[in-house]
């Protein structure tokens, strides 16, 4: 008999393992993963690029009113270095052609920053440019996702968009739990704090989107129209999602597309 | 150290059990020799089980030798003290559905010789009644986060409890309904228990964990 249960032990061990392997080798788990890690390696850049421009600024705070974006900055920083050598001529080298900086020799001498140690100036380099092999790393990854979603439902990924898409199906926890969704669920996605306030107190209204809410679709069209271009949108999504998980992946997603537009013409 | 329920101790206001693994910890818990037995510090915050008897369980049908059916194992903190309890002649199946707490489940189950992991879905007890056919569950505690959490308890009870059996049950309120008054959720879920079951008690796991209450009963 003891030996009877320590048999049946082994083997429910043994299926137990068998289930979450096959659970691990379903084709969304790696997209799942890796849209997790693109939101994180985005804030975990920012942060940093806030960081390095902080700390730049002691050393040549006008660079930021003419570099306003975070990964040309972190370059001149890292590349460059000492406000000296920042001219408009090593600008356009680094940065392409449409550095709008004149005179930025001229500003790096009347500076009002202090002079910068070169250890410091080492160590904000060096930083700069590990900042920026994050970037580097995100947009692999998102060409991971693209080629991915491309692969696994190609209708939802040109519906949603590759990494819209992504969100979506790592929320939902796959592309079968998608396609069985309601259109109005998916809608909310990614709005589940909102929702749950709006449930609890009818006082806070109800959300409109969640994630769909960065579709370009969505971003184009005025305010008062948003809620009715996520609602159709969310319907379309949904269908793609059941064509790629039900179907034989035909192409319904150009057609749909064409649609969508045309409604959000007619608005108004 | 003052032996409360059989297995379970208590010293001062902590609670421990004996450690059927000595020297191994499952959840960073504190491990302490008593008279050459090592027992592990169970850890109320993190175990509804652990909280209910806090707060005052007048009887404890999990002893040694018992047959425990626990549905919703999750990582198994609360699975290893009732392994603890159980014992070398008891037996532990464990149930949860989520891959991603089976991880830490299987490891346990792999170093406790009492604990059968099934990783089903505990709204279909069909489907792991196979292999519960010849044990008798002498216990069926259930600890789900699912909005017909009674429900699955008295599919559970049909299928594998006999008359004189016990039943605990976690109620987890904010699983039912966010916006309804949490006492009358708690009534509604016990309610539908007492067809089946004669409840004997229920505990309030208040301050160790929100709106959950621990009904504990009999299968009439």
């Amino acid at each position: 008999m003891a030996k009877d249960i320590d048999q049946l032990r082994k083997s429910l061990i043994k299926k137990a393992k068998k289930q979450v392997q096959e659970k691990y080798s379903e084709k969304d788990v790696h997209i799942i993963r890796a849209v997790s890690v693109l939101g994180d390696l985005d804030s975990a850049f920012n942060l940093l690029a806030e960081n390095v421009i902080e700390w730049y600024s002691t050393h040549f705070p006008e660079m930021h009113s003419f570099i306003r974006d975070n990964e040309s900055f972190l370059k001149v920083v890292s590349e460059i270095g000492e406000r000296e050598k920042v001219s408009e001529k090593a600008l356009s080298k680094l940065l392409g052609e449409n550095v709008k900086a004149k005179q930025v020799g001229e500003k790096a001498k009347k500076s009002m920053g202090s002079s910068i140690p070169k250890l410091a100036l080492h160590e904000l380099k060096q930083l700069a440019s590990n900042a920026l092999k994050l970037k580097e790393e995100r947009k692999k990854l998102q060409v991971f996702i693209e080629k991915q979603m491309e692969k696994l439902a190609p209708n939802f990924s040109k519906m949603a968009g590759p990494v819209l898409g992504a969100r979506l199906l790592a929320q939902a926890g796959g592309l079968k739990q998608l396609a069985m969704m309601p259109s109005s669920t998916l809608q909310l996605l990614g709005a589940e704090k909102a929702l749950f306030r709006h449930l609890k107190n009818k006082k806070s209204k109800g959300p409109k989107y969640g994630f769909i809410y960065g579709h370009p679709l969505v971003k184009m069209v005025p305010g008062k129209h948003k809620g009715k271009v996520a609602r159709s949108l969310a319907g379309k999504i949904v269908l793609a999602a059941r064509a790629d998980f039900f179907g034989k992946k035909q192409d319904i997603a150009t057609k749909m597309q064409k649609e969508l537009e045309q409604r959000v013409k007619l608005l108004d | 150290m003052k032996e409360i329920f059989p297995g379970v101790f208590e010293q001062g206001s902590k609670l421990f059990t004996k450690n059927l693994v000595p020297g191994v910890k499952v959840y960073g818990e504190r491990l302490v020799k008593e008279k050459g037995i090592e027992l592990r510090q169970w850890d109320f915050f993190r175990s509804k089980l652990g909280a209910a008897i806090k707060n005052g369980l007048r009887h404890l049908p999990i002893k040694p030798g018992s047959t425990v059916l626990y549905l919703g194992a999750a990582e198994g903190t609360t699975v290893s003290h009732v392994s603890d309890i159980v014992g070398g002649k008891g037996v532990v199946f464990g149930v949860d559905l989520s891959e991603r707490v089976m991880r830490k489940f299987i490891s346990l189950s792999e170093q406790r010789k009492n604990i059968f992991p099934i990783v089903e879905d505990a709204n279909k007890p069909w489907k792991y009644k196979a292999f519960l056919a010849e044990h008798k569950i002498g216990v069926l505690f259930q600890d789900v986060s699912q909005k017909n959490q009674a429900q699955i308890f008295l599919k559970n009870a049909e299928y594998f409890l006999k008359k004189g059996s016990a039943g605990m049950l976690v109620v987890k309120a904010k699983s039912i309904s966010q916006n309804v008054d949490v006492a009358s959720v708690f009534g509604k879920e016990v309610g539908q228990l007492e067809d089946s079951f004669h409840v004997e008690q229920i505990i309030n796991l208040k301050p160790f964990e929100k709106d959950h209450v621990l009904a504990n009963c009999i299968k009439l």
